[in-house]
C-alpha cells in the first residue's frame, strides 16, 4: 500500500472523528477496514439527528474530486465550524446510509488511487 | 448546438477568449502585434513589468488569448469538467497574462509538475490546479535567460531548469504550505512560490545578479480596459440569468460560504449561481477603482480577471469588501500611498484573505485586510520579485498570525456559552 494513501485515512479518520465531537456526539464507534483496493470507514452512533445524517449525505455524496483532494488534503482534520465537510467529500467515492434498531450506521467507502 | 453547450460547459472561457482575441486585432495591427509579443517574450517579466507598456495593449491582448488558449486546450484534451478552482485557476493565468505570464516562461514549470506525477506514479490530472496556479513564478526562467548578463548557451537552460525544477517541487510543497495559513490563504500557491522566490532570490544575490525590479507601467490603456471590465462582468451577468432566472434568489446562499480553502463554489452552488457571483465580483472590483480615481493598468487589469475568477473560489462580496475596506484604510492612516501600483492592485488581492472575513466577521476581516496592505511590500523585498503572487505571499503571513489567535478566542467562547 502506498504511504500516502494511509495518511489520507489518518487525516480522514481524524476529521470524521473532529466533525462528530463538534456536534456533540459523544458516543460513537468507529471502525477502519482497508484492502489493496479500497478503504471502508464505518461509524456507529445512537444520537445521529436526521439532520445531521441528511447534511452528510448531502456533503459526503458528491464527486470525488482528486485535483481537490491533492491539493487540500492536508487540511483534513483542521477545523474549529461545524459544517466544513466539503474537502472530506472530494475524497470519499461512496456513502450509504443504514438503520439498525437505534444504531445509525454511516459507511464511507474510498478507493486506492495512488500506485505503489 | 454542441458549440452552445460548450460554451456552457466551459463557463464562457470560449467566449472569453474570442472577446480578447479580436480586441487584439481590432485595437491594433498584426504587424505591431507581433512586434511587441516578440518584446513580452523576452521581456525579463518580474515584477511589476506591465506587458502594456513593453508590448502594447494589442499584442497583451494576444498574449492574454494565446495562454487561454493553450490552457483550455490542455484542459479538454484532460477531458475536465470545469469546477471552481479550474476556472479560478484559468482567469488568474489570465489576468497575469497582462503582467508577466508569457507561453515561453510557464512552459518549462509544467514540465516540472508533469515529471513530479510521474515519478509519484500519480495521473497528471490530479495536480490541475497546482499546474493553473503554478505559473506565478514564471518570471523566475524569464529573468535568468534575458534579466541576466549570462550569455544563452548558459541562460537558457539555467532558466529552463529552475522552471522544471519549480515545477518539480510545488505539488509537495503547495500541500504543505496550506496548512500553516490553515486554508485561509486563497493564493495558497502564491505563499508556497514566495517561500521559493525567496529562495532563488538569495541565492541568486550572492552571486551578484542585480535583480530586475520591473518597471514602469501604462496607464493609456485606461478607458478600453474599464469597458472590457465592465463588459466581460455584464456578460458573466448575462449569462447567469440564461443558466438560471431564478438565480437571485439562490445568490443569498452563497454569500452565507465563508469561502475557506478548498471551497468550490460551481459544485456547491451550480454554474448559474457562481457566474452571477463572478460578475458581482467584477463590478465591485471596478467599481472601487472608480470609486478611488484609480487608472487600469496591466497589473490592475490582472487584479480584476483574478479577482473575478475566485467568484467561482471562494470570494463573495460579503467577504471581499470588508477586507478591501481595510486595506483602504491601511493606505489612508499610514504613510502608504495609492500613487504606488503595488498598493493599488493589493487593494484587488487582498482579497487573497477574504475568508477571515466570511468566517470571523466583517470588523476582523477589515483588520486582516489593514495587516495585509503593511506586510505587502515588505514581502515583495522579501521574495525579490520572481513570485507574481506576492500578495499571496503576504497573505499567508497575515492568515497564519491571526487565525491561531481568532481560533483560541473563538473556542473560549464557545466554552464560556457552555459553562453558562
Amino acid at each position: 500500500m502506498n504511504k500516502m494513501e494511509y495518511r489520507i485515512d489518518a487525516k480522514i479518520i481524524k476529521q470524521i472523528c473532529l466533525f462528530l465531537m463538534l456536534h456533540n456526539i459523544k458516543n460513537f464507534d468507529l471502525s477502519f477496514h482497508s484492502n489493496k483496493r479500497n478503504v471502508i470507514f464505518i461509524i456507529k452512533s445512537p444520537l445521529f439527528s436526521k439532520d445531521l445524517l441528511d447534511r452528510m449525505n448531502e456533503k459526503l455524496s458528491r464527486e470525488r474530486e482528486t485535483a481537490i483532494e491533492v491539493y487540500g488534503w492536508e487540511l483534513l482534520g483542521d477545523t474549529d465550524s461545524q459544517n466544513e465537510l466539503d474537502i472530506l467529500g472530494a475524497l470519499i467515492d461512496e456513502i450509504t446510509i443504514s438503520h439498525e434498531e437505534k444504531m445509525s450506521i454511516v459507511t464511507l467507502k474510498r478507493h486506492y488511487k495512488y500506485e505503489q | 448546438m454542441d458549440l452552445i453547450n460548450f460554451i456552457k460547459r466551459r463557463m464562457l472561457i470560449p467566449i472569453v477568449f474570442v472577446v480578447i482575441f479580436s480586441l487584439a486585432f481590432i485595437v491594433d495591427t498584426p504587424k505591431n502585434i507581433f512586434a511587441g509579443y516578440i518584446r513580452i517574450l523576452q521581456s525579463p517579466s518580474v515584477l511589476i513589468s506591465d506587458y502594456l507598456r513593453i508590448g502594447g495593449l494589442g499584442a497583451t491582448l494576444f498574449n492574454v488569448a494565446t495562454i487561454i488558449f493553450f490552457n483550455t486546450l490542455i484542459l479538454s484534451k484532460l477531458k475536465f469538467k470545469m469546477t471552481g478552482p479550474i476556472f479560478a485557476g484559468v482567469l488568474t493565468i489570465a489576468g497575469f497574462s497582462f503582467f508577466g505570464k508569457n507561453l515561453f516562461n510557464t512552459l518549462p514549470i509544467y514540465l516540472g509538475i508533469y515529471l513530479y506525477s510521474k515519478t509519484q506514479r500519480i495521473d497528471f490530472k490530479s495536480f490541475i490546479i497546482v499546474v493553473l496556479f503554478s505559473t506565478g513564478i514564471s518570471p523566475l526562467v524569464s529573468f535568468m535567460i534575458f534579466g541576466t548578463d549570462w550569455p544563452l548557451y548558459f541562460g537558457l537552460p539555467a532558466g529552463i531548469l529552475a522552471g522544471v525544477f519549480v515545477g518539480f517541487v510545488l505539488p509537495a510543497f503547495s500541500a504543505h504550505t496550506i496548512r500553516f495559513h490553515r486554508g485561509y490563504n486563497l493564493y495558497n500557491i502564491g505563499f508556497a512560490l514566495g517561500v521559493l522566490s525567496m529562495l532563488f532570490a538569495v541565492v541568486l544575490h550572492s552571486f551578484n545578479v542585480k535583480l530586475d525590479v520591473g518597471g514602469p507601467t501604462s496607464e493609456a490603456y485606461h478607458t478600453e480596459l474599464v469597458f472590457m471590465s465592465l463588459g466581460l462582468s455584464l456578460i458573466f451577468l448575462v449569462a447567469a440569468f440564461i443558466y438560471d432566472p431564478q438565480v437571485i434568489k439562490k445568490y443569498p446562499k452563497l454569500l452565507k460560504s465563508s469561502g475557506r480553502l478548498v471551497s468550490d463554489f460551481i459544485s456547491d452552488y451550480g454554474k448559474a449561481v457562481s457566474i452571477f457571483n463572478v460578475a458581482m465580483m467584477g463590478f465591485v472590483s471596478v467599481g472601487m477603482l472608480l470609486i478611488l480615481g484609480l487608472k487600469i493598468n496591466g497589473p490592475v487589469m490582472g487584479g480584476i480577471l483574478t479577482v473575478m475568477g475566485f467568484g467561482a473560489f471562494g470570494k463573495h462580496p460579503r467577504n471581499a469588501i470588508p477586507v478591501m475596506f481595510g486595506a483602504w484604510l491601511g493606505v489612508v492612516l499610514t504613510n502608504y500611498s495609492l500613487d504606488s501600483v503595488g498598493m493599488v492592485i493589493a487593494l484587488l488581492f487582498v482579497t487573497a484573505v477574504s475568508p477571515i472575513a466570511g468566517r470571523y466577521g466583517p470588523f476582523i476581516g477589515m483588520i486582516a485586510g489593514f495587516i495585509h496592505i503593511l506586510i505587502t511590500p515588505l514581502a515583495y523585498a522579501f521574495q525579490g520579485g520572481f513570485d507574481l503572487y506576492n500578495n499571496g505571499f503576504a497573505a499567508g503571513f497575515v492568515a497564519a498570525l491571526m487565525i491561531p489567535l481568532l481560533e483560541a478566542i473563538s473556542q473560549n467562547k464557545k466554552l464560556e456559552v457552555q459553562n453558562e
